[in-house]
């Protein structure tokens, strides 16, 4: 950067002085207002940006990416829509890294980080990845990816000796063996985070996961796939710093460890945030010694009734951050009113809905959401899915909680008849009083919203960026008053609604910071042709027409499953993507207008 | 006098005559297509249908002119009586709505304003389809554990519920509720709960000692 321009002056200060001041800028919108002021301000920010997130990877391509910064050390990308993550998006929409992969291999030479949230990623390319960037890679995330296998994990284990962080959540992987854990215990010994959650390995050794505690002594945080946990006594006792374990699995073979086996597990001494799958009432109790502990609990795959949470939560003072399933119930909810001041986020995710399969008293409702307000003032983040909901307890929300940034809230379809709708003022009074809402979703059912309820959301949602819609309006003009709001709406997501093609379009143009529209469940008309209200340069826009998909049910049979269409919008440099599957239509306006 | 007929497909029997899809004809001079229409009303209650061709001919002109009948299944209170129509050019007197249903054709001297009423009516479920056709999903990750946790609870009994647990219990616990407060069970329900599947798991049918 001291490159003979450092004589250079602007504004009677030398060049020098923004870059180091530019150089703490580290939030993205800082940095977009910084680039925006001055072209050399443009050059210093183009220079000294370190970390990138492209929120859809179509909206650009991998050189322009490298035309503006060459210096980058980290990559986001993200493909599929949302929707992907409840099997609403077919598998081959797109979203491929290749292209990206190929320019980071020939061009980013400071790239050291790369996380690929809902992408398509081939063994091909993290063996190019491997041998371009192997030397220098410290963080890898392939975030509920697609379309590899273990054979592809094997030349990163090999390769990359100097990874901290190897993340792979919730993707799907193919599984041809478990030599890629090995590899990684023997060629590393730096590594921080391993995870492989929700992965479904079962070629898994714990002997590798043993040998990776016994080298990397700077493990912190470990999430596996499920592992008898009685196997990983060793890996236990070895891994000394752990802060973090998630996963293995409780009662996998149960003709060699009963329940009580487990009381005799011991973890280390720093665990703070733990998930044990499966854990029943029977192995709670191994939680107990160090629940004062704890700071973070996963219980969504736990098998615990309502009492159980009640115990458990009980005991951990100084949770921060819980998920669970509704099973928890509002009765869970007020001993965590009561007892978890400090908790900062809160996820509570459906349950099971079959009758006689779950506790009947695990339900979520205005009653469990009425405490929380009161009691926990310390929420950021709230995810819940509720039975019942009223006006007050929404109400109380935007009253108690002012540090809310992400509320979401689903109403099940269980109860029949809710008695306090439409929630119109509960919605008003929680957006004004959650000033800090940047993200919003209201997953509700007809009749819970009405168009001025919408009106409301457009009207006091002046932070939220990011909008999920279900279910809500009566008629368009209740999104058109929505669009008249929202100053801020960069991301918009609307299913089983009732809005009309023209409507959306209109709401698409009014919208001032609208980059990203999806839509499931709308009225369409014959061509859609109603859609191209909305188009205009930069703006693409993608149907994914309404299909009929085989899938197997609950009962494992397979049903017919009709999947509405869906329209997808968002701001694009690059034009049309030209990788369409069949499935999706890409809405060539300029062919339509004409034919 | 020949004053223009209201005809409403319902169960678009003219587009299957015809073979290909009718173009799309204005109504009471709305931007309406005939297709929506049709297509909403195809999706009544056949039920409902039959009731209102039963009143309309009964009560000939005055369609919904009275409260609903609590026996009818026709209204729901939810429904609302409607009030008239915003509408630009009313006519006054009546015109023929020609209803055809399953083979019959129903002739009805109605206002426009109840020939409005029955286009409502109709509208109204076309939202209700949109919802019942988009039902909710789930997380993928969480749909493969239920199912998990339905096996594991399926395991523990052929009959499919936790009956094992008072079986293996003994005294202590049964199915039929009075669980001891002291071991936090404060109502009456049948174990079938998540721990169940565990308790079968690790004790099996052997451990029928335990406490």
């Amino acid at each position: 950067m001291e490159d003979g321009k450092a004589n250079k002056t602007t504004g009677g200060m030398p060049d020098t002085v923004f870059e180091l001041v530019i150089d703490f800028l580290h939030d993205e919108r800082d940095r977009d207002a910084v680039s925006l002021v001055c072209r050399r301000w443009y050059e210093i920010d183009k220079t000294t940006r370190k970390h990138v997130t492209i929120a859809l990877c179509y909206t650009t391509t991998p050189q322009s990416l490298w035309r503006r910064f060459q210096h980058l050390e980290s990559l986001k990308l993200k493909g599929k829509p949302r929707a992907a993550m409840f099997n609403l998006i077919p598998e081959d929409w797109g979203g491929y890294v290749s292209p990206w992969v190929e320019e980071i291999a020939r061009s980013f030479s400071c790239l050291n980080a790369l996380h690929f949230r809902r992408m398509i990623v081939t063994d091909l390319d993290l063996e190019l990845l491997a041998q371009s960037r192997g030397q220098v890679l410290q963080i890898l995330k392939l975030d509920k990816c697609s379309g590899f296998s273990t054979d592809g994990l094997l030349h990163i284990g090999r390769s990359c000796k100097k990874l901290k962080t190897l993340f792979l959540e919730e993707s799907s992987i193919i599984e041809k063996g478990g030599e890629w854990l090995h590899e990684l215990a023997l060629n590393n010994n730096v590594l921080e985070t391993l995870n492989f959650y929700m992965t479904y390995l079962a070629k898994v050794r714990f002997q590798d996961l043993e040998l990776i505690a016994r080298n990397c002594r700077s493990l912190v945080s470990m999430k596996i796939s499920e592992c008898e946990l009685m196997d990983l006594v060793g890996f236990f006792g070895t891994a000394s710093v752990l802060e973090e374990f998630g996963g293995g699995s409780i009662g996998e073979q149960p003709e060699r460890y009963s329940s009580e086996s487990y009381s005799s597990l011991s973890f280390p001494p720093k665990l703070c945030s733990l998930g044990l799958t499966y854990m029943g009432r029977n192995e709670m109790p191994i939680v107990f010694p160090f629940a004062s502990l704890l700071r973070r609990l996963d219980l969504l795959y736990a098998f615990l009734d309502m009492e159980d949470h009640c115990l458990l939560i009980h005991r951990c003072p100084n949770l921060e951050i819980l998920e669970t399933r509704n099973v928890i119930g509002d009765r869970g909810l007020e001993v965590l009113a009561q007892c978890c001041k400090r908790l900062r986020r809160l996820r509570i995710e459906r349950g099971e809905d079959e009758e006689g399969m779950e506790d009947e008293e695990g339900l979520v409702s205005h009653r469990g959401l009425i405490a929380l307000a009161q009691g926990c003032l310390e929420l950021e983040y709230i995810a819940v899915y509720v039975t019942d909901i009223t006006n007050a307890s929404l109400q109380y929300i935007g009253t108690y909680l002012k540090n809310l940034c992400d509320f979401r809230l689903v109403l099940l379809d269980r109860q029949e008849t809710i008695a306090d709708l439409p929630l119109d003022n509960g919605v008003r009074v929680l957006l004004q009083g959650c000033y800090k809402l940047k993200r919003f979703a209201f997953y509700l059912r007809q009749g819970a919203l009405t168009d001025v309820g919408l009106s409301y959301v457009g009207q006091y949602s002046l932070n939220v960026r990011w909008m999920l819609l279900g279910s809500v309006g009566e008629s368009d003009a209740g999104l058109l008053a929505l669009s008249k709001g929202c100053p801020r709406l960069q991301k918009l997501e609307m299913r089983a609604c009732c809005f009309s093609e023209r409507a959306l379009a209109i709401a698409a143009l009014q919208l001032p910071s609208l980059r990203y529209l999806w839509v499931q469940g709308y009225r369409a008309s014959e061509t859609a042709s109603d859609l191209l209200a909305m188009a205009r340069p930069f703006w693409n826009i993608e149907l994914i027409p309404a299909r009929r998909v085989v899938s197997p049910n609950a009962n494992g049979q397979d049903v017919i499953v009709d999947h509405p269409a869906h329209i997808l919008a968002y701001y694009s440099l690059a034009g049309q993507r030209t990788d369409f599957p069949n499935t999706v239509l890409p809405l060539d306006a300029v062919a339509l207008l004409n034919a | 006098m020949l004053r223009s007929a209201v005809e409403l497909d319902f169960f678009q029997m003219e587009k299957e005559s015809a073979g290909k899809p009718q173009p799309p004809k204005k109504l009471f001079d709305r931007r309406r297509s005939l297709r929506d229409i049709q297509s909403v009303i195809s999706k009544m209650n056949p039920e409902i249908l039959k009731s209102v061709i039963a009143t309309g001919s009964v009560e000939n002109g005055n369609l919904l002119a009275s409260k609903p009948k609590t026996d009818e299944p026709f209204l729901s209170p939810a429904l609302p009586l409607l009030s008239a129509p915003a509408f630009g050019n009313c006519v006054s007197g009546t015109t023929p709505l020609t209803i055809f249903y399953k083979g019959t054709i129903s002739v009805f001297d109605v206002s426009r304003n109840k020939a409005e009423n029955i286009l409502k009516l109709a509208e109204e479920n076309v939202s209700k389809t949109v919802d019942s056709d988009l039902p909710l999903t789930r997380r993928k990750s969480l749909e493969r554990f239920l199912q998990k946790r339905k096996e594991r609870l399926t395991m523990a009994s052929p009959y499919g519920n936790c009956l094992p647990d008072y079986a293996f219990w003994g005294e202590k616990k049964s199915p039929y509720g009075n669980w001891p407060s002291d071991y936090a069970f404060s109502s009456e329900k049948k174990s079938l709960y998540g721990n169940c599947p565990t308790d079968y798991a690790f004790l099996g049918l052997k451990n029928s000692s335990r406490h």
